[in-house]
């Protein structure tokens, strides 16, 4: 879609915000080159420590080692941020594409389930979800995939209803062009920016709201290390022991600015592109 | 071109094609009937082979809107286009897409007519190969040979719209459009966008691209000058109905509608001293959703008699290619 050679310098934002996510995902994939601690055994000989060369982030009042806690914890977090914003994605995007391109009755359709879905708030409907399923990361996922895609459907759908009277989409009918070659060919290339820098943005809010229902009990379980999990659990000691709350806190703050970072670069680029 | 034998390559029958407008809540309980743009208003028209037929009119008067039927962007509420001995207007799929692939366009605005995010090559490559012009192998050379046809370079193909002026992206909407071998070519408002030097070029390149590729244009335009110089014939369009029908050098010496006489007359003349001889047109196009009673024009037409108002003209055949609907030329 955007050829490499057309942006021959990344913007600093992109560069930035790459550089923090790719150190993250090296995280999130190799966390055990990083600590030799196991992020859930407990040791009933250090509860509650201060960070010291020992334990570089301090320990929980398990004795657990925050350092590797936290370590452990982005492989699932950047998991939630980007599993939870990819599937809604691809839904959203699709039936924006059918409801803009057809229009009529099935316009109609989609855009008043859009609307249903927006009427019902998010925390309810997560609660209920879990009420009926397990609490856990299928619960959260599911309650996150069952609230953003509404946001895409809309997004793409407008930008549809401007592209679709473009005279390229016109010759592409007199080309005899069929819908599916001219929806995805035509159509699908020239709508799509918005709702990428949407995502960028979306990734930020559900890594945040995924931590927010792990601090409510609602998303991942201890003791499996979650950054939300981690600082719920910490807040009992929150006066005597701050190391326990705020190492994940920085590292949920920094991740959600580097996706932001990639999602402002990402729009100045894909931005330009346009003719 | 008149004296020669002539093939009908497009014959248009009592073409209609209306845009219902949306109907309020009031209007639907009030039971107001419901209305309509009656964009084209029973057309009946016969495109000879290479023959380029002008159709001109002013701005809203149903010529786009024509055109795209014709060429079935539109899908007509009634009448007949029937194309090489199929009507376009009832045809099966498979068919259709032969048909419409020798039925192709250039539109008004060369920035909007190319798609932003695909490269010329791209563009022209995925049309070669969906009507199976040519083979893979010798997609490369033929886009090499389209993009010469219209006097561009070769570097042309790995290039993106945006880095094209107006005039190199009509060009590429020629190539665009004759890549699949057409029969019948419609320039919709071509060169309209372009300024006059490259107004000329365009001109000069759909010419000769007519003579080496035996097309068929339908060039629609509210240019008059412009389709003096073109044009073979010359439609004179007004709210949604053809009022006049002729060979340019007749509607040009000797028009017979007092509509076309008037758009004639509104030409700049080189000679600052002349007078006008007819009267400038008066008020504005009536709304195609209410079209006057009786001969459409009777609202703005100098010379309008009682029965004008009343009774809707036929097209009347003054002489041998030159017809008109005014009551003046009842035969």
């Amino acid at each position: 879609m955007i050829k490499l050679k057309k942006c021959k310098q990344l913007n600093p934002s992109l560069l930035a915000g790459l550089t923090i996510i790719i150190v993250i995902s090296v995280l999130a994939f190799i966390p055990g080159a990083f600590t030799h601690y196991n992020p859930t055994d407990i040791a009933s000989d250090s509860i509650l420590k201060a960070p010291s060369d020992l334990h570089l982030f301090g320990t929980d009042n398990f004795g657990r080692d925050i350092f590797s806690r936290v370590i452990y914890a982005t492989r699932i977090d950047v998991m939630i941020g980007i599993f939870s914003v990819l599937i809604p994605f691809i839904i959203g995007t699709t039936l924006g594409l059918i409801s803009g391109y057809y229009g009529g009755k099935i316009d109609s359709l989609i855009m008043r389930t859009v609307d249903i879905f927006m009427a019902f708030p998010y925390m309810v409907l997560a609660i209920a979800i879990v009420a009926i399923e397990q609490a856990g990361l299928w619960a959260l996922f599911l309650s996150m995939w069952l609230v953003s895609w509404k946001e895409y459907a809309r997004l793409i759908r407008s930008e549809v209803l401007v592209v679709k009277n473009a005279e390229y989409v016109e010759a592409a009918k007199v080309l005899a062009y069929s819908d599916f070659r001219i929806i995805t060919r035509s159509i699908l290339p020239n709508v799509l920016s918005s709702a990428i820098i949407y995502a960028a943005s979306d990734v930020v809010m559900c890594m945040l709201s995924g931590a927010a229902m792990s601090y409510l009990g609602l998303g991942v379980q201890a003791p499996t290390p979650e950054w939300g999990a981690i600082i719920s659990g910490g807040k009992a000691f929150l006066s005597t022991a701050w190391w326990i709350t705020i190492f994940p806190g920085i590292f949920l703050v920094v991740t959600g600015f580097g996706f932001s970072l990639i999602g402002d670069g990402l729009s100045d680029i894909l931005r330009k592109g346009r003719a | 071109m008149s004296d020669k034998a002539q093939n009908i390559l497009i014959k248009i029958q009592n073409l209609h094609k209306s845009f219902p407008l949306s109907r309020s809540l009031t209007d639907f309980v009030l039971r107001r009937p419901s209305k309509a743009v009656k964009a084209v208003d029973g057309i009946s028209l016969d495109i000879f082979e290479n023959e380029t037929l002008a159709l001109v009119g002013e701005s809203g008067c149903g010529k786009s809107s024509f055109a795209r039927t014709i060429i079935n962007l539109y899908k007509p509420d009634s009448g007949d286009i029937i194309f090489k001995g199929n009507n376009l207007a009832s045809l099966d799929k498979a068919n259709l897409k032969t048909a419409k692939r020798e039925c192709q366009m250039i539109f008004q605005d060369p920035y909007s007519s190319l798609n932003p995010r695909m490269s010329i090559g791209d563009m022209l490559h995925e049309e070669l190969l969906y009507h199976h012009i040519c083979s893979k192998k010798e997609a490369q050379t033929k886009i090499n040979e389209l993009l010469d046809m219209v006097n561009l370079n070769k570097d042309t193909a790995e290039r993106f719209p945006s880095e094209f002026s107006g005039g190199q992206r009509q060009r590429i909407g020629i190539a665009r459009a004759l890549a699949v071998n057409p029969k019948f070519l419609i320039a919709d408002e071509a060169v309209s966008a372009l300024d006059i030097s490259i107004q000329a070029q365009i001109l000069h390149l759909l010419q000769s691209l007519q003579r080496s590729h035996g097309l068929t244009i339908l060039f629609i335009s509210h240019d008059l000058r412009v389709v003096h110089y073109i044009a073979d014939r010359v439609a004179v369009m007004y709210l949604g109905k053809i009022i006049e029908l002729g060979t340019t050098d007749q509607v040009y010496t000797s028009p017979l509608h007092p509509y076309t006489k008037i758009l004639l007359d509104s030409l700049p003349s080189v000679d600052p001293r002349k007078k006008s001889s007819v009267p400038a047109i008066e008020g504005n196009l009536p709304s195609p959703i209410d079209i006057p009673p009786g001969c459409r024009f009777s609202t703005r037409c100098p010379n309008a008699k009682p029965h004008c108002f009343n009774d809707e003209p036929g097209f009347y055949k003054v002489n041998d290619d030159h017809s008109c609907a005014c009551h003046e030329y009842i035969a």
